[in-house]
């Protein structure tokens, strides 16, 4: 549980920091996008492809779209799907990873069967593999994304129950007679829980970085919903006469991930005494 | 347990896995909404195509049958079925495709535990010197750029800007050591986000390894600290990181399909997304399958090999 002195510790942590200071601004500006965008981002222009100037910060795209009022709205996309896709994967790897855990034996056995085959997909392309059989849009893309951290989230979970199950406080609880639920909910969770809180910070990281890599095959969010990876997509086609459209999107991708991973490396160094010294 | 047992017992469990992707695969396709063969075809399809390709997917039959018929054609005949847009066999046209995908993908590999022990050792004995600070923004930022950003990336600056390296990857009309110049920025794409990892790994990894006694006893016995850190400490030191090349060996895998597309290389990967443009299902079941495969494969060799260099590690 969270104490004053991991409050300090959290204060201490540049990385942390750092991570949570990014990510709160991208919130921000997806939250108040209409105020920020000078543009409407889908209205297009007749004069396309300019480099950026006054009026048009990072340029105009191939159909005269601002960049940089595309850029912002884009934030919309890789923060939804990201916090949709990872939340769901959560809400059932999280369960799956419990009970395979506590009861162990043959339920075990058959959710790790599960997992294990989950896992022999590299996770790109399992999503490739659902968003193309189901249909190339956001929903499935977030649908496939689910899929993909559901197994790793649950395996996770798993590993730290295992971990957690052998202590003195679970056996009282046992021997008292607690339910295998409350035991579950009231013990073990809220002792498994920091490493998971840094795994599905990660994971969020990595949502970003699928979800950008599927809209950039067109398997995403379809024309025209400004998100990044299809900027960058169109971009790489005019990348001779206008590479400010793919640049500011790809740094954008790259912050937002860089935002996830140093909140869940500081939160690993705060909630894992262990490593703090190293 | 003995070795040979172990891998034995492994691939066997591998089979039992491919069960389980096959599976998938299976229901794949019948996940589809609407009649996919209608999909893959389109509206204006003939009746003829539309009953062939039922036919051929046995989408007549009943479930059971058609299970067992999709295992027994895969597993007895390595047959995926044709590929919708040209009629040649699954298997053929990715057998043609596959040396370009390893090539990449044990290129990359190289690559990436190159730099990523360089980096990391040298981190480890620069430590907080601007040195080991400028490794730790690389790795911080390796983790983070896209792969696909990265290739594009690399086209603007080695490419376009510099014009060391043509913008294309290597393809069927070069000759071999033209190609394998096409192949260096596409490798190095696919290595950064690994090397990075690797690189944090053998960082932290020889900082634990340089406080062990035997670190103590051969720098008390006068060893040079070259020797300390390259026989005694790296030797050591490398055991984590082989088992995070081979955990990251999926991203990497993955991340070869995308540099692929943005470099046109002929591969795997290119062959994936292209079925998935024409709606080519049995050409997009059989190349996931040739990649959970490769990844199977690989994960159980870097188990095996994790073992073979810590035998204190229990075999289970």
């Amino acid at each position: 549980m969270i104490k004053r002195e991991h409050l300090e510790i959290l204060m201490e942590s540049k990385l942390l920091i750092t991570g949570l200071a990014i990510l709160v601004s991208l919130i921000l500006i997806a939250i108040f996008a209409g105020y920020i965008a000078p543009y409407d981002p889908i209205a297009q222009d007749f004069r396309p492809k300019q480099p950026p100037s006054s009026e048009h910060l990072l340029g105009t795209d191939e159909l005269g779209r601002d960049v940089f009022s595309r850029l912002i709205y884009g934030s919309r996309i890789t923060l939804y799907v990201s916090f949709l896709s990872i939340g769901v994967a959560t809400l059932f790897g999280l369960p799956m990873g419990l009970i395979a855990g506590y009861y162990g034996g043959a339920v075990d056995k058959a959710i790790s069967f599960i997992i294990d085959i989950l896992l022999s997909f590299p996770a790109i392309i399992l999503t490739i593999l659902i968003t193309a059989m189901l249909g190339p849009n956001l929903t499935n893309a977030m649908l496939s994304i689910s899929v993909a951290f559901t197994p790793r989230i649950a395996r996770i979970v798993r590993g730290q129950v295992l971990s957690v199950k052998e202590e003195d406080y679970v056996v009282a609880s046992k021997a008292m007679g607690g339910k295998g639920w409350y035991i579950m909910l009231r013990h073990i969770l809220p002792n498994s829980i920091a490493p998971l809180l840094v795994q599905v910070t990660l994971a969020l990281g990595s949502a970003v970085i699928i979800e950008s890599s599927l809209a950039f095959l067109g398997l995403s969010a379809q024309p025209p919903t400004p998100s990044w990876g299809d900027m960058i997509n169109r971009g790489r086609r005019y990348i001779y006469t206008a590479p400010w459209m793919l640049t500011a999107p790809g740094i954008m991708i790259t912050i937002a991930v860089l935002g996830f991973n140093l909140l869940g490396d500081g939160l690993r160094d705060v909630l894992d005494p262990r490593l703090r010294r190293v | 347990m003995g070795l040979s047992t172990y891998v034995v017992k492994r691939i066997l469990l591998g089979a039992i896995t491919v069960f389980g992707v096959l599976t998938i695969l299976f229901f794949s396709i019948r996940m589809i909404p609407g009649d996919p063969a209608v999909i893959a075809l389109g509206d204006m399809a003939n009746p003829e195509d539309i009953a062939r390709l039922h036919k051929e997917w046995g989408l007549d039959l009943p479930l059971h049958e058609q299970y067992i018929r999709f295992m027994s054609n895969v597993l007895l005949h390595g047959d995926f079925g044709r590929s919708i847009t040209n009629d040649q066999p699954t298997m053929l046209r990715i057998m043609s495709r596959l040396p370009y995908t390893l090539t990449l993908a044990v290129l990359g590999t190289g690559l990436a535990i190159l730099i990523g022990v360089v980096a990391g050792t040298i981190a480890a004995i620069k430590r907080n010197s601007v040195i080991d600070y400028l490794i730790m923004v690389f790795i911080i930022l390796g983790f983070s750029v896209p792969v696909f950003y990265l290739g594009i990336l690399f086209i603007q600056f080695f490419s376009i800007y510099l014009k060391w390296f043509p913008v294309l990857g290597p393809g069927p009309n070069y000759p071999f050591w033209e190609n394998m110049r096409r192949f260096i920025l596409p490798s190095l794409a696919v290595a950064i986000g690994i090397g990075a990892v690797t690189a944090r790994m053998t960082r932290a990894s020889i900082l634990e390894v340089l406080h062990q006694d035997y670190i103590m006893v051969a720098r008390a016995k006068g060893a040079p600290s070259s020797r300390v850190i390259f026989y005694h400490a790296l030797k050591n030191a490398l055991i984590p990181v082989v088992t995070i090349v081979g955990l990251n060996f999926g991203a990497l895998l993955g991340g070869t399909v995308l540099i692929e597309y943005v470099f046109g290389i002929p591969g795997l990967g290119t062959l994936l997304v292209e079925a998935v443009f024409q709606r080519d299902y049995p050409q997009i079941q059989a190349s996931v399958f040739v990649f959970s495969i490769l990844f199977i494969s690989v994960n159980i060799l870097v188990d095996v090999l994790y073992h073979y260099l810590d035998p204190r590690i229990r075999l289970e």
